[in-house]
């Protein structure tokens, strides 16, 4: 990436902006913070991606505005166009498989798109199912450029953005103490990406490391820490953008919450990337598990049919986290993680009954074990998101080879 | 009186740690740091 999160340049930038959007009101308020977003991604992408990003946002609005319009609007009409568009845009593996390479925009930056599409998708299914409350081109415009989340997020919803830019809702305390807290996590979060994510990262699995030659225990150091170098590398940037947001008036909602300990793959993904765990169901797991339980065939076999959803929702989850094939593999592992888990949770709940299974969660000794479990299998998922499709590849052969 | 005080000694120590942690960037924060998160 071409801006450096620690850089004068973004530090003075970020402020500037703060104090604008602090000290402003009105329509002029909402140009000011255009400029301000317009400018950014422009330093960030150049002229030309960011020019394809607004484009983006605009093709978004209008496919918005056609649901507010006709409500009866059904999203199979329009949802493809822009999941196709997005695709393109992002330039998946696959389609380097399909079509010629001079058919492909592998020249645009794509920083941030995953996360501008997914917002973008959530105005539109709201707009279709008349949740969205009230829509404002310029409200709208902010809230998919915001500056703050362009990058990695976190996944604000349209409607807390619209609060706390209408005043609605308050992002932080109006006292000092608030303000200095806002400014501690900014330092915090420098601090947890530039520093200590730096150190762990010289232990980390790298994209490149042929894991075959690893002795077991280097093999685990090299795991875990990868596990550990991605969480203060997000994390450390989500609290500075927090900070940042909340200095300014729209904090964005928090992403994680101490994913180490979480005693089991379901928890995990509420501690981990909290707010794309939360669109992922909203907008994926929910209506597919409504659907398969509204179906002939699995109406009558709810646990299958959340088991599907959850398959789904998975395999979207580790497409959308990059365009090669091992993200794919991620989401699978993962979905089959939490297919396991949720047929275990229930067989149990079965057996011993929903009270007694409570109690047993509660012992000292199963919560251990949950945690013990869930930070090995969540590490060793990250072998999949880490190592590169050819060094995944190769690590599949050889391992079937012998 | 004492709930002032207990407000002023809180933003003290806070105060206190922001200085520590712009410590401990200058002294030790990396010149270039890629975020992971940026090329999905």
């Amino acid at each position: 990436m071409s801006i450096a999160l620690l850089s004068i340049k973004y530090l003075s930038f970020s402020m500037m902006s703060v104090l604008l959007v602090s000290l402003l009101a009105g329509a002029f308020r909402q140009f000011v913070f255009l400029s301000v977003n317009l400018f950014f991604i422009g330093w960030l992408l150049g002229p030309i991606s960011a020019l394809a990003t607004i484009a983006f946002c605009l093709l978004g609005f209008a496919l918005v505005r056609i649901h507010l319009k006709w409500p009866a609007l059904r999203l199979v009409y329009t949802l493809p166009v822009f999941v196709a568009l997005f695709i393109y845009l992002r330039n998946y593996e696959i389609l380097q498989w399909i079509f010629p390479p001079e058919l492909l925009s592998s020249t645009l930056s794509t920083i941030g798109l995953s996360f501008l599409f997914f917002k973008i998708i959530h105005v539109l299914v709201d707009a279709q199912s008349n949740t969205l409350r009230k829509l404002e081109f310029l409200t709208y415009l902010n809230y998919c450029l915001n500056f703050t989340t362009f990058m990695m997020g976190p996944i604000m919803r349209y409607q807390d953005y619209f609060d706390q830019w209408h005043g609605h809702k308050q992002a932080i305390e109006p006292t000092y103490e608030a303000h200095l807290d806002a400014v501690l996590r900014i330092l915090g979060g420098m601090v947890k990406a530039y520093v200590l994510a730096g150190w762990i990262n010289g232990l980390a699995l790298q994209a490149d490391t042929n894991v075959l030659q690893l002795s077991f225990t280097a093999w685990l150091v090299q795991m875990y820490a990868f596990f550990f170098y991605l969480y203060l590398n997000f994390s450390g940037y989500v609290d500075i953008v927090i900070g940042i947001g909340s200095l300014m008036g729209i904090r964005p909602p928090e992403n994680f919450n101490k994913p180490f300990i979480a005693q089991n793959i379901s928890d995990f993904w509420l501690r981990q990337h909290r707010s794309l765990t939360l669109w992922l169901t909203d907008y994926v797991f929910s209506p597919a598990y409504k659907r398969a339980l509204s179906s002939k065939r699995l109406g009558s076999h709810p646990v299958l049919a959340g088991n599907l959803a959850i398959m789904l929702t998975m395999i979207v989850s580790g497409i959308w986290h990059g365009t090669s094939i091992n993200f794919l593999f991620f989401g699978l592992v993962h979905g089959i993680y939490l297919v396991i888990y949720h047929s275990w949770d229930h067989f149990l709940a079965r057996r011993l009954g929903r009270k007694r299974l409570k109690q047993l969660r509660q012992h000292w000794l199963a919560r251990t074990v949950g945690i013990v479990i869930t930070f090995n299998a969540a590490s060793f998922a990250f072998l999949f998101f880490q190592l590169d499709t050819a060094h995944l590849l190769q690590l599949f052969s050889d391992l079937l080879g012998s | 009186m004492k709930a002032i005080s207990s407000i002023r000694t809180r933003i003290l120590l806070k105060l206190l740690a922001a200085a520590l942690l712009i410590f401990i960037l200058v002294l030790f924060s990396s010149t270039h740091v890629d975020f992971i998160y940026t090329s999905f």
